[in-house]
């Protein structure tokens, strides 16, 4: 080894000093001198900012589109449901009526067969045939006249009676 | 049943009837009636009835069928004559009008009615 190559290496210029100083400078980050063992820490043993904010944010947008999604899941189910109730109801209100009206029609049958009394089924039957046709023109065309013309004066009287 | 519905099947059946008496049944208690929608359905189940006797009454009569009073009860007898499938017994009653009633009133009646069924 060169006597100036050894004098070099031992007694060198601050300017190389300095410049040796900011190598080492670049290879941490680490302004307040932080050391382990007398060590000083070159590189930032903390991990990459970047890095832990970006899977941080990975799993926050994770965690909270899955909640949207099972929002979203929940909204498109309730419109589905009220859409399809929008179609159904009327459907399920004339279903109702239809029962409805069926029942008043039977109760209202059985009624009118029990007012007109008790007796033979046969007397029965022809009572109850009679209540029913009545007044209808069928019934009217077998009257005689004479009783035809007494009911149409009953029936007007009535009739104008009604209207004053 | 509603009383309308008891009038309007009674005076139904007076026009459909077999026996001839049942024009002066409507006659008699129908077209003499004060109410004016009694007289109308009368004055209407005479014309179905299309009859000789029925058309009479409401085409030669002063203040009946066409000749009565109430504007809207004899408009109404006259579009129901004008509905009629079968016109010729009508026609030959208000010719019948025109030439020989002494009433010049029930004359005009008829010969406008018959103008009518002419267009139509």
């Amino acid at each position: 080894m060169e006597v100036k190559s050894i004098s070099q290496k031992i007694f060198r210029t601050r300017s190389e000093k300095a410049h040796d100083c900011e190598k080492t400078q670049s290879n941490h980050t680490n302004p307040f001198g932080v050391n382990f063992k007398g060590n000083i820490i070159k590189m930032d043993a903390i991990k990459n900012a970047d890095v832990f904010e970006s899977s941080l944010k990975s799993e926050l947008v994770n965690r909270v589109s899955g909640k949207f999604n099972k929002l979203k899941d929940a909204m498109n189910i309730g419109s589905i449901n009220s859409y399809l109730s929008k179609r159904l109801d009327p459907v399920m209100n004339l279903g109702r009526k239809i029962k409805a009206n069926a029942q008043t029609a039977w109760n209202n049958l059985n009624e009118t067969m029990i007012r007109l009394g008790v007796g033979k089924s046969e007397d029965n039957k022809l009572q109850f045939s009679f209540a029913i046709n009545n007044h209808s023109v069928g019934n009217y065309k077998k009257q005689p006249l004479g009783a035809l013309e007494d009911n149409l004066r009953n029936i007007v009287n009535a009739f104008v009676a009604e209207r004053v | 049943m509603k009383t309308e519905k008891k009038l309007k099947n009674i005076i139904q059946a007076l026009s459909e009837h077999e026996d001839n008496g049942a024009v002066s049944v409507l006659e008699q208690v129908g077209t003499n009636c004060p109410d004016d929608e009694v007289r109308r359905l009368t004055a209407q189940a005479l014309v179905k009835r299309n009859t000789r006797d029925s058309l009479a009454v409401i085409i030669s009569q002063k203040g009946k069928g066409i000749n009565d009073l109430n504007t809207s009860v004899a408009m109404n007898t006259i579009n129901e004559l004008l509905s009629l499938d079968n016109k010729e017994e009508a026609l030959k009653l208000l010719n019948e009008v025109e030439e020989n009633s002494e009433d010049e009133t029930l004359k005009e009646t008829a010969r406008s009615v018959k103008a009518l069924m002419a267009f139509c």
